[in-house]
């Protein structure tokens, strides 16, 4: 058995014993179409994606951004899987790539944004104040033009009142995410209500 | 999106799929198409005056067999790039780095040997070498595309290495200069500067970022 297969061997949820055959079996059904099957092995991936990136990052916090990421991955490049090669193989080339992709995103983020969480709740706060003075219906519609993602946690975070813990919990991020995204929200909610005015 | 809802999402658009075609099957329609550029560049240009001597001369017979292998392993190494876990090792870009070194040091080497050495010009050759590498270039860039290249830069200069390499066996078959400072200027920069423009072409347009469907 190669280094692979005894990570996903090791990295199985406990009293599951799903090895790298089963999984090459369940992605060769997937590929034929069958849809219970791809979602069995989405699930096993994810568990195993995410363990892994839990893993290897310093910042544990973005290793569901990075099973997803590696999802869709695998969505996109199902037609490239070879049964003739290790599953294992295939699967842990997608997941350390968009380990990798990840962290220089994070990388670069982090070289050019504030995280200080206690600077971005007070901007936060700042600007809760200010969203809250603006007109109902030129608000709406600048936040309909919004990024999906900035959407969500402004609605939840203001037209549902939802706290930050609870709205992450709600999308399935973390708090900082939350506070990064809804800080490039308001951002860009002020360039579209400046540009509106005379 | 929480990753449960990602999973059902991605179920339902499960749609049977046509697997890719294996590396060495790729590799030889990809070999097939890149003969037509090369053919149609000596119907147009004619085959140099000298080629029935020329073909005889080994330092001719080197360069064609080093810019041969350099296309194969190059072409292989980017269409394994592209299938994740497909490429166990990194010989096949290394060898194929290697023989283009090789072959430029050679040249240099060349130029140094002689007395005397002219550039002369030489601006139709390397539009010949660009001409020829369009198709193969974009035939192995659609291979490429088509499967998940993860590491986009580096496909993109193997691909355009690839197709240079053609391009510039091409070239040879239909220019009469031997000069090692012709070859050098006119012929071996023109692939130097393709593979260089391929690390920055593959970054832009190999790169396929996870897209939710």
């Amino acid at each position: 058995m190669d280094a692979a297969a005894r990570i996903v061997r090791a990295m199985n949820p406990p009293g599951c014993d799903t090895d790298e055959a089963e999984l090459g079996r369940l992605m060769c059904c997937a590929q034929e179409g069958d849809q219970n099957a791809y979602a069995l092995l989405l699930s096993r991936v994810a568990v195993i994606a995410r363990d892994f990136a839990r893993r290897e990052m310093a910042d544990p916090s973005g290793s569901e951004d990075v099973a997803q990421d590696v999802l869709i991955t695998i969505h996109q490049a199902r037609h490239t899987y070879d049964p003739a090669r290790s599953f294992a193989a295939w699967m842990f080339a997608i997941i350390r790539h968009r380990l990798v992709d990840h962290m220089r995103k994070v990388r670069r983020i982090r070289s050019r944004e504030v995280t200080d969480e206690t600077v971005l709740d007070a901007a936060a706060a700042q600007e809760n104040d200010d969203a809250t003075d603006l007109l109902g219906d030129e608000i709406r519609e600048a936040l309909a033009r919004l990024p999906e993602s900035q959407r969500r946690v402004i609605e939840l975070l203001k037209l549902e009142s939802l706290g930050v813990a609870e709205t992450a919990r709600r999308l399935g991020l973390s708090e900082s995410n939350v506070k990064v995204t809804a800080h490039r929200g308001y951002a860009q909610l002020r360039k579209l209500l400046g540009r509106n005015r005379p | 999106m929480n990753t449960d809802d990602l999973i059902r999402k991605l179920a339902t658009d499960a749609r049977p799929v046509r697997r890719q075609l294996p590396v060495g099957v790729l590799l030889v329609i990809w070999l097939a198409t890149s003969i037509i550029p090369v053919a149609g560049c000596m119907f147009a240009c004619g085959a140099r005056p000298d080629f029935a001597e020329a073909i005889r001369q080994p330092a001719l017979l080197c360069q064609l067999a080093a810019l041969t292998a350099v296309a194969i392993l190059s072409a292989t190494a980017a269409i394994r790039l592209s299938i994740p876990g497909c490429e166990r090792s990194t010989a096949s870009r290394r060898a194929a780095a290697v023989l283009v070194v090789l072959w430029i040091a050679a040249l240099i080497a060349a130029t140094f040997g002689r007395h005397a050495c002219e550039a002369g010009p030489g601006a139709p050759c390397s539009l010949d070498v660009a001409l020829v590498t369009i198709l193969p270039c974009a035939v192995l860039a659609w291979i490429c595309r088509t499967a998940l290249p993860l590491r986009p830069a580096v496909t993109g200069a193997l691909i355009f290495a690839a197709s240079a390499s053609i391009g510039a066996a091409s070239s040879l078959l239909v220019c009469p200069g031997n000069d090692p400072l012709h070859l050098l200027t006119w012929h071996a920069a023109p692939v130097l500067i393709l593979i260089i423009a391929g690390l920055a072409a593959g970054k832009i347009l190999l790169h396929k970022p996870p897209r939710q469907p």
